[in-house]
C-alpha cells in the first residue's frame, strides 16, 4: 500500500513530467498552472481548509463553502503562449481526486486498477459537463481564470438519492485528506475530430459498466499517450480536515416518541440541534439475549468498595433468588447522560448510578451523524477508568468505534468467494455479494488473550459454594487474573462479515507482519464475522491521567490502530490489511461509548458482569477532542 | 608404567568421570531447576511447605499425588475431586520426575525420548454429582528443542465404546526450545450427555516421541456453576412478576477498629465458630443481625422472621468486607455491634480448626441501619 510520501513523490513526479510535457508541446515554455488557495498552510505546505458542517447533513460537505471562500469556490489559473496564433482555441476540463485514500489509479499491467473507479474524483459541478472553451487572445496568450468546488457526489450517481427521490450528496462525502487537481487542455481543432471517450468528458457516465478514474486514463492510460493533450498536475495541494465542534450541543433523534424532561439548552430535538450538532446522543440495540443476572449490590468500585475477593465470594455464595434479572439499558430520558459544553468544546457522557429498585446497568454514548469514506480518526478523550486499586474491573467497555451510516447506494464491495455473511448477529446465515454492514473497533476493558491458541482459554478452578473456605471460591489460581495486574484490554476489530476473498483469510490465531511489529489476528472459526487483534496497556495510562488519544486511520488497502498520549507519541497497537480481511469502502460515524457488556462475548474473561455491583456514581467520560483527517 | 605416569592417568580419569556425571543428562542432580528465560512475565514459583501436601489420587504416577492446597476441595456428594493440581514435586514412581528442569519448585514430570503416550487422569462420571460440562487442562511444557507435535488428549468411554476423542496440538508458532510454555486447552462434553459409569480421560500424545518436560498442571472437571450452590430464581426487573425482589441494603459504618487479639480471636489458636444468633443492631429499630455464612451477607431480620434488609459489612477504612472471611464473630461491643472475621486453618494432625495467620483477622466495632426511605 503506498503511504503519503510515496503519493507526494509520485505527485512530484507527476508534476515534472508534465511541467516536461508542456515545456516540449507546441505550447510555449511560458505555461502556468495554479491553484489559488488562500488558507493557511501545514508543515509540508499545503494548503488546510477544515470542512463546514453548516447545512452538511441534507446537502453534504462542500468544500469551500461559501462562509469560507467567497462565492464558495476555489479558483485556480492557466496561462501559456499558444503555439498557434491562429488556434481556434482549446477545450480544458479540471479534474480532482483524494489522494489520501484512494486505489492505485493503475494495475500492475497498466490498466485502470480493478479498483480505481472507488476513489473519490470529480469535476465540473454539473457531473456531465465535459470541455470547457478558452479562446487564444489577440496576444497570443491563452488564459483561464475558473472556480470549482468539491461536493459529494461528484458523478450525480443516481444510486444516491434520498427516499423521495432526491440528490443525497451527504452519502458520498467528500473524503478528508489530500485532494490533487489535473487541469487538461486540448486543442479545440483536435477536440472536435477525436474527442476524448464520453465517460472521460463526462464522469456521470460509465463504460463498460464502470466509471472511468479520469487520472488513470490522462496519466496512464490512452490519455497519457494523446500528443496533442496537455496534461497537468497542479503543485498546490489542499488537505481537507474535518473538525467536529464538540460544543455545538447533542442532537437527540424523534423518529419515535422521547421523554424530553431531561433536554437542556446544549441537547434536545429542537430544529437548531438537528441543523448544527455534529453529534446525538446514541442509542444501543440491546439484543434479549444480553440479559443477565445480577447481584442487587451498589458500590462504588473505582472508589475501592469492591474487590476480586468479593467477586469470587458472591458468585459462590450470594443466593440465585436474590439476584436481579437486567439488561444492559439505554436511556429512557435522553440528554440525561450525555451534555455538551460550549465554553470547553466538549462532550461528556455518564453511565448513571443505581439506587435500590433502579438497578441500571446502562450504555451511553455519542454518535457523529455524518457519515464519511476513510480518514484518520483521532479522538482525544478521558473516558471511565476501568480497574480499581485491586485490579477489580468495573464492568465496563470503553469503545471508540466506526459504524455504517446506512447511506443510499452504500453496500461494500462485493465480495469474491462466497460472499459475505448477511446478518451481522451471528450463527448460521447465507452468503450474499454485498453487504450494508461494516464496523472498526477499538474496545477496551478486561479480559484475556485469545492468541497465542496454546494459552486460551484459561484453566479456571471449579468453585465451589464452601463457605469455610476460601480456595473453594477463589478463582485466583487462573494466570487470566494474575498476570499483568493494573492492565486491561486493548481490542481491535474489523467487521469483514466473514468475506473469504482475502488471500490470507483464515481463522485461528494468524500473524500480520507491519513495521517490524508482529499483530496476532484472531477468527473463531471460518463463519465469525470479525478479526480482532489484542494487546494490553495499563489502565492507568490509558484513562487516569488528564487525557489520551485513540486513532483509528482507516484506508482503502488497510487499518492501523494506534494510542498514544500525544499524538507525535503514538504507537501502533493493531494492524490489518487486505490479504487478511476486507476493509470497508463504505461510509462510518464515529461513535464513543461506554457500555456494558455481557461477559459470555468476551470468553475467558476473569470476572463475570453479574457479579460486578450496580454503579453507586456515574461513571463519568469526557471526549475532548476529535480530528478526522 | 611409571607410577607417577598411572597416578596422573588415574586422577584424570577420576576428574574426567566426575565431569561426566556433572554433566549427564541422565543424572538426577544434575543441572538447575530454574526455568529459562522467555516468558518472564511469569516468574518461577515457589511453593511454600504447608502447600507440598499431596492428597493421593486413582491414577497413575505421575499423577498419583495431587497438591492438596488446590485439590483439596470434594464434592459434597460422591466425595469427587474436580480441581486437581501437579506440582510434579512426588510421586510414587519417583523415577518419573526429573530436576533437569523445573517450572516451580524442584522437579518435573519428564517424558522419555521414544515415549508417545503418557498415562491418564480418568474421571468417573458417576463419581461426578451433576453434569460433567467441561474438561480443562493446564501445564507448562518444556523441551530443550523445539517442540513438535504434541497434544492434549481428552477422550470418554463407554464401557469399551469410545465416545469421542478430543486433541487440542500444541500451536507450533512460537513453540521455541529452552523455555517453558503455558499451553492450555478446554473440551465440551455437554453433547455427549455422559452418565453412569462413562469415564473420561486426560492424556498426552507426544507423536514425535521426543523428551518433554511438564510441571504445575492443572485438570479441572467442571460442571456449569459453582459447586453446590443452591440454584434459585432470580427477580426480572423486566417482568417483575418472576422472582422476588431482593431487600435493599442497609447502612453499614465503621466506628472503630477493633482487635482481634482481644476477643479470642488469635492466629495459631483454636478457632471460634461463627456466630449464629441474631443480635439487636440499633437503637429504634427492632430487627436484629444475622449472618448467614452461606449468602456472601448479613441480614436485618424483623421480629417476624423476615429479612428487611441485606447487609454488607463493608469498612473503607480496612478495604475489607468484614463477612468475607470464613468465619464472623457478631457480639455487642461498647458504641455498636462489634463484627470480627476470620479465615480458619485445619491442623492435619488433629483436624482442629485454627485462626489463620494468612489473610490476618480485622474486625471493628459498627453501625448499622436501615437505609433511608
Amino acid at each position: 500500500m503506498l503511504d503519503h510520501s510515496s503519493f507526494a513523490m509520485i505527485g512530484r513526479i507527476l508534476l515534472l513530467g508534465s511541467i516536461i510535457l508542456a515545456s516540449c508541446s507546441p505550447k510555449g515554455s511560458d505555461t502556468r498552472f495554479n491553484m489559488l488557495f488562500d488558507q493557511e498552510q501545514n508543515e509540508h505546505g499545503v494548503a488546510v481548509i477544515d470542512m463546514d458542517y453548516t447545512d452538511a447533513l441534507d446537502s453534504g460537505f462542500v468544500v469551500p463553502s461559501i462562509r469560507q471562500v467567497p462565492d464558495g469556490r476555489f479558483s485556480f489559473r492557466y496561462s501559456a503562449t499558444s503555439a498557434d496564433p491562429q488556434s481556434k482555441g482549446y477545450r480544458y476540463k479540471l479534474y480532482y481526486v483524494n489522494d489520501s485514500y484512494r486505489f492505485a489509479h493503475a494495475g500492475p499491467d497498466g490498466a485502470q486498477h480493478p479498483l480505481a473507479h472507488e476513489n473519490f474524483y470529480g469535476s465540473w459541478e454539473v457531473a456531465a459537463e465535459g470541455f470547457r472553451p478558452a479562446a487564444v487572445g489577440s496576444d497570443g496568450r491563452v488564459v483561464i481564470e475558473d472556480r470549482f468546488r468539491i461536493r459529494g457526489d461528484p458523478r450525480d450517481e443516481p444510486g444516491h438519492r434520498d427516499t423521495t427521490g432526491q440528490q443525497a450528496r451527504w452519502s458520498r462525502n467528500p473524503r478528508v485528506g489530500e485532494y490533487r487537481f489535473m487541469l487538461v487542455l486540448i486543442p479545440a481543432e483536435q477536440f472536435e475530430k477525436a474527442p476524448p471517450p464520453s465517460a472521460v468528458m463526462n464522469i456521470a457516465q460509465q463504460e463498460n459498466g464502470r466509471f472511468v478514474d479520469p487520472f488513470w486514463y490522462w496519466l496512464h492510460g490512452p490519455g497519457s499517450q494523446d500528443e496533442h493533450a496537455q496534461v497537468m498536475i497542479a503543485s498546490e495541494r489542499l488537505q481537507v480536515r474535518a473538525r467536529p465542534d464538540l460544543g455545538a450541543g447533542v442532537y437527540i433523534r424523534s423518529e419515535v416518541e422521547v421523554d424530553p424532561i431531561a433536554f437542556t439548552e446544549q441537547c434536545g430535538n429542537a430544529p437548531g440541534f438537528q441543523k448544527n450538532s455534529p453529534f446525538e446522543q446514541f442509542i444501543h440495540y440491546v439484543d434479549p439475549s444480553t440479559r443477565f443476572a445480577n447481584i442487587p449490590l451498589i458500590a462504588d468500585v473505582l472508589a475501592n468498595e469492591y474487590t476480586p475477593e468479593d467477586h469470587d465470594r458472591y458468585r459462590c455464595l450470594f443466593p440465585e433468588d436474590r439476584m436481579v434479572v437486567v439488561r444492559p439499558r439505554t436511556t429512557d430520558t435522553p440528554c440525561a447522560t450525555v451534555s455538551s459544553d460550549p465554553e470547553r468544546h466538549s462532550l461528556e457522557l455518564r453511565n448513571p448510578a443505581s439506587t435500590h429498585g433502579n438497578w441500571r446497568k446502562e450504555n451511553v454514548g455519542v454518535r457523529s451523524r455524518h457519515g464519511l469514506a476513510y480518514g484518520k480518526y483521532q479522538v482525544k478523550c478521558k473516558l471511565t477508568r476501568l480497574l480499581n486499586d485491586s485490579d477489580m474491573w468495573v464492568g465496563i467497555t470503553n469503545a471508540i468505534w466506526l459504524l455504517y451510516d446506512g447511506a443510499p447506494d452504500s453496500l461494500r464491495r462485493e465480495c469474491g468467494n462466497g460472499g459475505y455473511l448477511r446478518n451481522y448477529y451471528g450463527g448460521g446465515d447465507e452468503r450474499v455479494p454485498r453487504v450494508a454492514y461494516s464496523e472498526i473497533d477499538f474496545e477496551i476493558l478486561k479480559t484475556t488473550a485469545y492468541c497465542p491458541s496454546r494459552t486460551f482459554p484459561p484453566t479456571f478452578p471449579q468453585t465451589f459454594a464452601a463457605t469455610d473456605d476460601r480456595s473453594a471460591w477463589a478463582m485466583s489460581t487462573s494466570e487470566a487474573r494474575t498476570d499483568n495486574p493494573g492492565m486491561i484490554t486493548v481490542a481491535c476489530t474489523n467487521w469483514d462479515m466473514a468475506c473469504r476473498a482475502p488471500e490470507n483469510f483464515g481463522h485461528g490465531c494468524r500473524p500480520v507482519e507491519h513495521n517490524g511489529k508482529t499483530f496476532v489476528s484472531h477468527r473463531w472459526d471460518e463463519n465469525y464475522r470479525a478479526l480482532t487483534q489484542k494487546s494490553e496497556a495499563s489502565d492507568s495510562e490509558l484513562f487516569g491521567g488528564p487525557y489520551y488519544w485513540f486513532e483509528i486511520d482507516w484506508r482503502p488497502e488497510e487499518i492501523i490502530w494506534r494510542i498514544g498520549p500525544e499524538l507525535d507519541r503514538m504507537r501502533e497497537v493493531g494492524y490489518m490489511d487486505r490479504s487478511v480481511t476486507e476493509i470497508s469502502n463504505v461510509q462510518m460515524q464515529l461513535i464513543i461509548t461506554q457500555e456494558y457488556h455481557n461477559t459470555r462475548w468476551w470468553p475467558g474473561t476473569p470476572y463475570e458482569q453479574g457479579f460486578i455491583p450496580f454503579p453507586a456514581k456515574d461513571l463519568v467520560g469526557e471526549i475532548l477532542e476529535v480530528r478526522i483527517e | 608404567m611409571n607410577i607417577r605416569r598411572a597416578l596422573v592417568l588415574v586422577v584424570s580419569l577420576v576428574v574426567l568421570i566426575g565431569w561426566v556425571i556433572m554433566f549427564s543428562p541422565f543424572g538426577s542432580d544434575a543441572g538447575d531447576s530454574s526455568s529459562e528465560a522467555g516468558n518472564m512475565a511469569w516468574a518461577p514459583l515457589t511453593i511454600p511447605p504447608e502447600e507440598q501436601v499431596t492428597v493421593p489420587t486413582s491414577d497413575p504416577p505421575p499423577f498419583d499425588r495431587a497438591c492438596l492446597f488446590r485439590s483439596g476441595h470434594t464434592t459434597a456428594v460422591g466425595d469427587f475431586r474436580p480441581n486437581l493440581h501437579f506440582d510434579m514435586e512426588s510421586s510414587a514412581d519417583g523415577s518419573l520426575l526429573s530436576a533437569r528442569h523445573a517450572h516451580s519448585g524442584n522437579t518435573a514430570y519428564r517424558i522419555v525420548r521414544g515415549q508417545e503416550y503418557t498415562p491418564a487422569i480418568e474421571g468417573n462420571v458417576s463419581t461426578i454429582p451433576a453434569t460433567l460440562a467441561k474438561v480443562a487442562v493446564g501445564l507448562w511444557v518444556y523441551s530443550d528443542t523445539t517442540i513438535g507435535k504434541f497434544t492434549i488428549v481428552a477422550d470418554a468411554h463407554r464401557g469399551e465404546e469410545q465416545l469421542t476423542w478430543m486433541g487440542k496440538d500444541l500451536d507450533p508458532v512460537g513453540s521455541g526450545a529452552g523455555k517453558w510454555m503455558r499451553f492450555q486447552a478446554e473440551f465440551d462434553l455437554r453433547d455427549l450427555h455422559l452418565s453412569g459409569d462413562d469415564r473420561v480421560r486426560i492424556y498426552f500424545w507426544n507423536a514425535d516421541k521426543q523428551e518433554l518436560f511438564i510441571d504445575d498442571m492443572d485438570v479441572v472437571f467442571r460442571i456449569d456453576g459453582v459447586s453446590g450452590k443452591p440454584s434459585g430464581t432470580p427477580f426480572d426487573t423486566e417482568a417483575r412478576t418472576i422472582g422476588v425482589a431482593p431487600p435493599p441494603f442497609a447502612r453499614f459504618a465503621m466506628i472503630a477498629p477493633v482487635d482481634p487479639h482481644e476477643h479470642g480471636v488469635v492466629p495459631g489458636q483454636l478457632a471460634p465458630s461463627n456466630t449464629s444468633d441474631p443480635f439487636p443492631v440499633a437503637k429504634g429499630y427492632s430487627g436484629r443481625l444475622r449472618y448467614v455464612p452461606g449468602n456472601a451477607t448479613g441480614e436485618l431480620v424483623s421480629t417476624g422472621g423476615r429479612t428487611e434488609y441485606l447487609v454488607r459489612a463493608w469498612c473503607p477504612e480496612l478495604g475489607k468486607d468484614l463477612f468475607g472471611f470464613e468465619r464472623v464473630l457478631i457480639s455487642p461491643g461498647v458504641n455498636g455491634l462489634r463484627i470480627i472475621g476470620f479465615d480458619v486453618d485445619i491442623d492435619p494432625s488433629n483436624g482442629q480448626a485454627l485462626v489463620a495467620k494468612d489473610p490476618r483477622p480485622m474486625g471493628a466495632e459498627c453501625s448499622i441501619t436501615p437505609p433511608s426511605p
